[in-house]
């Protein structure tokens, strides 16, 4: 039994270096802060939400500024073409984007 | 004869939809649900030359998913119903996000007609449109509207009537050469095999690189599947590579955007670089700020609360005047019998109790529809979605429970935008504890008589303020306890700053003050005369007899008197309403209630303002016409101890919404058993909280 538990605690932070050495390479747009700019390389969520994200303009290959932050930063303005939109940082984590200066 | 159009309006939300419509004609509008669900269904009828107009205002959507009910709403029934044209009203402002709808309803192959709305508003922008290329590249009219200044709508109705009477036409939704190609390829092996279809070769070849399933289903039983199978391999191998995903949704999307990023490009042009910060977002600077935003927005609020209070006053005091005078009047006419006291006691008093307190409800909803048509309540729900996220609700939760401040059941309808069945629940579940509008004579009247009146605007704040944390409290309880779940993304647009269309404005506050008035007129009034059957009746002729009796033997004016109460004390309660009351009133011993309160309470379930009437009527019959206490404030004040006035309050703050929300709630909810729910949960929660409330009033009175 223990030896079973340790094997998976060894695994599991195996995996969790992983995922941070993954995150380090690409940036997502909860890592903006305010008055950065990006450009969107991919979405990965739900279809469904993709369709939402889609229809308010946010796309592959938009141009993304990052209007506000709230204090709590668990939400963010952005705008997108001459749009605003609000949306929480655990949406704004399914887009990742590369950093553009303006 | 006339000849009838029928027209579905489409647009995405804010567009100006409702403004249109309204420029358009000023016939009556017709507001009815979607059948089936309960999404508000705006119609119009009017007449020009020869045509009947009949236009259905469809909810504002994005785009034709499935991704709120008012988009379902609009996709079924643009797919499913009979209209003629599909007017679709974009803002010209932001078209290149508005023509993302257009091509999807561009690929329903109808007849259809853009409004190019808000074009004063692009101008003032520098934004040129050039509407005729427009419409050639989309292959429909699209015709420059601004329903503020009803510009265009001549030329919009005539464009319509020309829609009307022509051919239709093909859509024109061109893909780009990559997709054209291979939709060219399957139509040419459909046309060598000479396929049978009732369809357009060219719609069922992109049903099938759209991977539509139906479409699929119906080919693979033809011997033509055997060719196509390898046609549409090569394909979708084509369109991976070209686009570097499989995802074909992915795929048509872009599609789409670039269909609407090139019909921008080749008609819109900028005249002068637009300034790198517009009047909007310097507002937003400050609005939305994360430091001053929050501070403005409870000042806001709390102006809101103040003036509802203060201003409401004036013409309270001049309607109280009114229907006292009234009373009388009839009084004096009819003599003093069964009928005088039914109509006057019973019917106008009751009706009066309830207009007395319109100004207040049309001061505060005219407040909300300012927050609403300006469009600072998203920001205010951008502002407070952290906030609301820790007790598991939703930023957007704040538009319900805001409007829960002005009435339940439009509060109720409006949690239909949270998408996410458990958090919508869980709203659903808290907006009782926003005290309507309703609740508000109540509060007023308790206020009133325990407070001074500079204090009194304060406390009602203080009252709505806990209302609305005690919700805040209950809503974590539950969704630790009942509603555990996934959040529900939060996406939101936040609308372009507006001046207030007053015409909107109005029509809102004019709506809701009237659906007040109604309730006031049938239901309220319906609900007065039976509490004052129930008060009044049965006769206790022997003990009538005994008292007139004693009363002629008086000597005093004093002891008559005396007599006299106690004659209408014993009727009151051994009356059918003092049985009631009496009967549970060991539930709410413990809160301090006499009967008479328990009563109220209990008429309150059919409709908050029925307790202040039921209060002034149990009252007002209760003490034989002592001139000096003469209005309701000073009886509430000389009957009821302090600390059973703040149970009182804290138990109608909490308890079950009146008998019209509570079936709206329990149509939204979805079922009789989310009824008893909330009524197990509002009514445990609230003898609980009064419980608590009049034990610590009283330690601290006494």
């Amino acid at each position: 039994m223990k030896l079973t538990i340790k094997f998976k605690s060894i695994f599991s932070t195996i995996q969790l270096n992983d995922n941070h050495y993954y995150e380090g390479l690409n940036l997502y747009l909860n890592e903006l802060s305010k008055h950065e700019s990006g450009k969107i390389i991919s979405i990965s969520c739900s279809d469904k939400l993709k369709s939402r994200l889609s229809s308010f303009g946010i796309t592959r290959g938009s141009n993304i500024f990052v209007m506000e932050k709230t204090l709590s930063k668990n939400t963010i303005e952005i705008k997108i073409n001459s749009t605003k939109i609000a949306l929480r940082n655990s949406e704004a984590k399914f887009i990742e984007i590369e950093k553009v200066t303006c | 004869m006339l000849t009838k159009i029928k027209i579905a309006l489409v647009g995405q939300p804010n567009v100006g939809k409702s403004m249109l419509i309204n420029s358009i004609s000023n016939s009556k509008l017709k507001v009815g649900n979607f059948s089936g669900v309960t999404v508000e269904k705006a119609e119009v009828e009017f007449e020009y030359k020869n045509y009947l107009f009949q236009i259905t205002d469809l909810p504002g959507s994005y785009a034709l998913n499935d991704y709120t009910l008012e988009e379902k709403v609009t996709k079924t029934y643009l797919e499913e119903n009979d209209y003629d044209i599909i007017l679709n009203v974009l803002d010209s402002t932001n078209l290149e996000r508005n023509l993302y709808l257009t091509s999807e309803l561009l690929a329903l192959n109808k007849k259809m007609v853009l409004a190019l709305n808000m074009s004063d508003e692009a101008q003032k922008e520098k934004i040129d449109i050039d509407d005729e290329q427009l419409s050639k590249i989309i292959g429909k009219p699209c015709i420059k509207t601004s329903a503020k200044n009803s510009n265009g709508i001549t030329e919009l109705i005539h464009s319509l009537i020309n829609q009307f009477e022509k051919q239709k036409q093909e859509s024109k939704l061109v893909f780009s050469d990559v997709i054209e190609e291979e939709i060219n390829n399957i139509v040419t092996l459909l046309k060598e095999k000479n396929y049978n279809s009732n369809i357009l070769y060219k719609d069922l070849a992109i049903k099938l690189l759209q991977e539509d399933k139906k479409t699929y289903l119906t080919l693979h039983n033809d011997p033509i599947w055997i060719e196509m199978q390898t046609l549409l391999n090569n394909s979708f191998e084509h369109l991976y590579i070209h686009y570097n995903t499989k995802n074909i949704k992915d795929i048509f999307d872009d599609e789409k955007f670039s269909f609407a990023k090139g019909a921008v490009k080749e008609t819109v042009t900028l005249n002068e670089k637009i300034e790198d910060k517009n009047l909007s977002d310097r507002i937003d600077n400050v609005l939305i700020n994360k430091f001053v935003g929050l501070p403005i927005f409870l000042f806001l609020m709390w102006t809101l609360f103040q003036l509802t209070f203060e201003l409401g006053n004036i013409p309270m005091d001049i309607i109280d005047s009114f229907f006292a005078t009234l009373i009388d009047n009839t009084k004096n006419i009819l003599g003093d019998n069964t009928v005088s006291s039914v109509i006057a006691d019973g019917a106008i008093a009751g009706v009066g109790s309830v207009i007395l307190f319109l100004p207040n409800i049309i001061i505060l909803f005219f407040g909300i529809a300012l927050l609403e048509t300006t469009g600072y309540m998203s920001r205010v729900a951008f502002l407070l979605d952290g906030f609301f996220h820790k007790f598991g609700l939703h930023g957007k939760s704040f538009i319900p429970l805001v409007s829960g401040f002005g009435c339940s059941v439009p509060a109720y309808m409006a949690a239909r935008t949270l998408k996410n069945e458990k958090d919508r629940l869980l709203t659903l579940f808290i907006i009782g504890f926003m005290s309507c509008g309703a609740r508000l004579p109540i509060y007023v009247l308790f206020t009133g008589a325990f407070f001074s009146k500079e204090n009194a605007g304060n406390i009602l704040f203080l009252i709505y303020i806990s209302g609305a944390i005690l919700g805040l409290l209950a809503a974590k309880v539950l969704k630790i306890t009942v509603f555990k779940n996934e959040d529900e993304p939060f996406v939101m647009e936040m609308p372009k700053y507006r001046l207030p269309s007053f015409k909107l404005i109005w029509h809102t506050v004019s709506n809701q003050a009237l659906m007040y008035i109604k309730k006031a007129g049938t239901f309220i009034l319906a609900a007065s005369i039976l509490i004052w059957f129930a008060s009044n009746y049965p006769k206790h002729l022997e003990y009538e007899k005994i008292i007139n009796q004693k009363i002629e033997q008086a000597d005093t004016q004093e002891e008559v008197s005396t007599l006299e109460n106690q004659l209408s004390l014993y009727n009151l309660e051994n009356s059918y309403l003092g049985k009631i009351g009496k009967f549970s009133q060991p539930v709410f011993e413990p809160l301090g209630f006499d009967w008479r309160m328990s009563v109220a309470l209990e008429t309150g379930l059919a409709a908050k303002e029925i307790v202040v009437s039921t209060l002034g009527i149990l009252y007002g019959l209760g003490e034989n016409s002592n001139e000096q206490s003469n209005s309701l404030i000073e009886k509430i004040k000389n009957n009821i101890p302090f600390a059973s006035a703040v149970a009182f309050v804290v138990f109608v703050m909490i308890y079950l919404p009146c008998l019209a929300a509570s079936m709206v709630f329990t149509r939204e909810a979805g079922g009789w058993k989310y009824f008893v729910y909330l009524f197990v949960f509002t009514t445990v929660t609230a003898w609980i909280l009064s419980f608590i409330a009049y034990n610590i009033t009283k330690i601290i009175v006494t």
